[in-house]
């Protein structure tokens, strides 16, 4: 194939597997194509507690924004924000603070143009469509000025993001320059994927998604704090997801380490 | 319940939640007079609140079934029937919601597709009108640059009718370079944009074209002339109108241009050779002195693209060792003795036959092959001479050039003389080389 003139806007093929998409079918959703499901039911197939991992990861996102707005931030930053679907940020943190103000970003035009829609009467939210990767053009994107102020502390989620940024784009040098601009108080949650717990399972997972339009780079717990470089993490540190302030005990499970993802928030001193 | 699937609540808030809902059926069940209708409600409210799993509606019918009556105490036959009809109420209900909620989902979802493919195609569209503006304007002046004015000029060749005549005037200013050089790029780019706002001006009001054909060069291309005097009116208005002081900041800048004026029949005019002849006058009103307007001559340009042919075969004449030496014995009057010999520089070139030095030393000059030619010649003389002359006409050739150097109307030459006898000095190297 060619390769795409930097003139040329990214195309919209609902043919090409989306990760937000995906992930969307597994909370139970139907916001997705054939396309998407297909890849969902070869991962179920892989690995079959799959929807549970993504619901776990989606539950850590909402007691991560609970805590945080108990913490007394109003600013919430989610990258790779995916389908709005049920439990999104906005609707957390404004069920607790209603001045709390979100911005989504997310690089599928589909997953944008939906948020769009979906919150274009909410004039504490925004969506804006960018690439993890360009971290300064999501900070000095005009529509997040419009909703967050970079002088107050910001909350800065990736959720099961930074797993799809392969190491020759520099995730790291990434999460610095998301980090970097934030005043002391900020905070970044992270949600990564691992082969730590479950290797051959997670390896299959990885190679289903290299058919998809961002393949998977797992990394190990070591690799997954570095994230964190120079930001204190909240007790209890890096966790399984479902280990991180549960609501309940009972929630933990006798295996948190089957939800294979690692989950930890991070504040800056 | 919990775990079937993603719901958006805490474990107290489903339990609660789910409580709520029980009690309904609860209350249904044992409702005078008896009715299923909360059953739908309860099941539809289970979807919204994000049980939408099948596990949910399988886990939800063995509930109901199981427990409820027991629970409530109720072991009548008639409890059982309302308890079916409540279970299909609710069974419904569930079904219905989830069976709207997808709908729904599909259509948004799709909706967003489709406005993020609109989006796209729009960015689409809109990068190729500017990149379409891009390749066809100059982005400092906003003039037509030189790929659109050769392309209007093609146009309106095609499409003038038999008699139709066109010009072209190509503009120079004169002097651009020191202006960048010496007063920055910034304040060059405001002068650039100064003189094409006037030719702007003075095209509208003539209803000619105005381009940027780059750097400091404008061309102005005008229709409907009658004859080349018609074109050499409109170049002299354009030169008065163009060659007033621009102001650029503290500076004021004098401007001078020179124009190069090509007027022909459309007919069997061709747009590549209109440029080419409008860029070759321009270059002769620069040669001939700058600050002044050229007429094209057809017999000057015969000569220079004879010369310019020449000029482009001298590399691999030089390989192919065409340049050559005659020799002219220098005889002193007083005795009619020999005293040395001129070497005189020929190309024996296979179809023009040989060519004197006022054919090509010029040409030598202009296209940086004479070193290499010097130095060739100067080796057969060398190899021609009697060894203890060598040294001599080495020395003389070296002077020869020097002299050559300092002289500003340098003319045809390539001469060295080799004098056996010291202290003889010069002719005028030019006066031996031309033939009479």
């Amino acid at each position: 194939m060619e390769p795409r003139p930097d003139w040329a806007p990214e195309s919209v093929d609902a043919e090409l597997p989306s990760a937000a998409r995906i992930y969307d079918y597994l909370l139970g959703g139907s916001h997705n194509f054939a396309a998407d499901r297909e890849v969902a039911h070869r991962a179920i197939a892989a690995m079959p507690d799959v929807p549970v991992q993504a619901q776990a990861n989606r539950a850590f996102l909402r007691r991560a924004v609970q805590h945080l707005s108990g913490l007394g931030v109003r600013q919430f930053l989610d990258i790779g924000s995916g389908i709005p679907t049920l439990g999104n940020v906005h609707e957390v943190a404004q069920g607790i603070s209603a001045d709390a103000r979100v911005v989504y970003v997310d690089l599928d035009p589909v997953a944008v143009a939906h948020g769009r829609a979906i919150l274009a009467a909410e004039d504490r939210t925004a969506v804006i469509q960018e690439d993890l990767r360009h971290p300064d053009g999501i900070l000095g994107h005009p529509d997040l000025r419009g909703v967050l102020d970079l002088g107050r502390p910001v909350a800065v989620l990736l959720m099961a993001i930074l797993h799809v940024i392969p190491d020759v784009d520099d995730p790291c040098g990434i999460a610095a320059r998301l980090r970097d601009p934030l005043v002391p108080g900020s905070y970044l949650a992270i949600a990564h994927g691992t082969h730590e717990s479950r290797p051959a399972e997670v390896e299959e997972l990885r190679r289903l998604s290299e058919k998809t339009a961002t393949p998977m780079t797992l990394r190990s717990r070591v690799e997954i704090a570095r994230f964190f470089a120079g930001w204190e993490l909240v007790e209890p540190g890096l966790v399984w997801a479902p280990e991180w302030h549960p609501d309940s005990p009972e929630d933990v499970g006798a295996h948190p380490e089957r939800s294979s993802n690692l989950v930890g928030v991070g504040c800056k001193p | 319940m919990a775990g079937t699937s993603y719901v958006p609540m805490t474990r107290a808030g489903i339990q609660a939640h789910l409580h709520g809902l029980t009690e309904r059926l609860a209350a249904a069940l044992t409702a005078e007079p008896s009715t299923a209708a909360p059953g739908y409600r309860v099941g539809a409210d289970l979807v919204s609140a994000g049980f939408v799993a099948a596990e949910a509606l399988g886990r939800t019918v063995t509930l109901i079934n199981s427990r409820l009556l027991a629970d409530l105490g109720l072991t009548a036959p008639e409890a059982t029937a309302r308890l079916q009809a409540l279970l299909e109420a609710t069974i419904t209900g569930v079904a219905r919601g989830i069976r709207d909620r997808t709908l729904d989902e599909q259509e948004s979802i799709r909706r967003a597709a489709l406005t993020a493919r609109e989006q796209a195609e729009q960015a689409l569209r809109a990068s190729e009108v500017q990149q379409r503006y891009l390749a066809l304007y100059d982005q400092l002046t906003g003039l037509p640059n030189r790929v659109l004015f050769a392309q209007r000029l093609a146009a309106l060749l095609a499409d003038a009718p038999p008699t139709a005549r066109i010009g072209t005037c190509f503009i120079d200013l004169d002097g651009f370079t020191a202006v960048n050089d010496s007063l920055g790029h910034h304040v060059g780019d405001q002068l650039l944009t100064s003189v094409a706002n006037r030719l702007v001006d003075f095209a509208a009001h003539g209803g000619y074209l105005a381009a940027r054909l780059g750097g400091d060069e404008f061309a102005l291309l005008v229709t409907g002339t009658t004859c080349t005097d018609d074109l050499v009116t409109i170049a002299d208005r354009a030169f008065t109108v163009l060659t007033v002081p621009v102001h650029v900041g503290d500076h004021e800048l004098p401007v001078s241009v020179s124009i190069g004026i090509v007027e022909r029949a459309t007919a069997g005019a061709d747009a590549a050779e209109l440029i080419r002849a409008g860029d070759i006058t321009l270059h002769w009103a620069k040669a001939d002195g700058k600050a002044r307007w050229t007429v094209f001559d057809p017999d000057r340009n015969a000569r220079d693209v004879a010369r310019f042919r020449l000029s482009a075969t001298m590399p691999a004449a030089l390989d192919r060792d065409e340049f050559t030496l005659v020799y002219q014995p220098l005889v002193d009057l007083r005795d009619g003795q020999p005293r040395g010999v001129e070497a005189l520089a020929r190309w024996r070139h296979p179809h023009l036959g040989v060519l004197h030095p006022d054919r090509f030393i010029d040409l030598a000059e202009d296209t940086g092959l004479m070193v290499r030619l010097g130095l060739r010649l100067l080796e057969k003389a060398c190899d021609n001479l009697r060894p203890e002359c060598v040294f001599r006409a080495v020395a003389a050739a070296v002077i020869h050039q020097v002299a050559r150097a300092k002289r500003s109307d340098a003319g045809p030459d390539l001469v060295w003389r080799c004098w056996p006898q010291p202290g003889t000095s010069f002719f005028d190297e030019a006066d031996c080389c031309r033939q009479p």
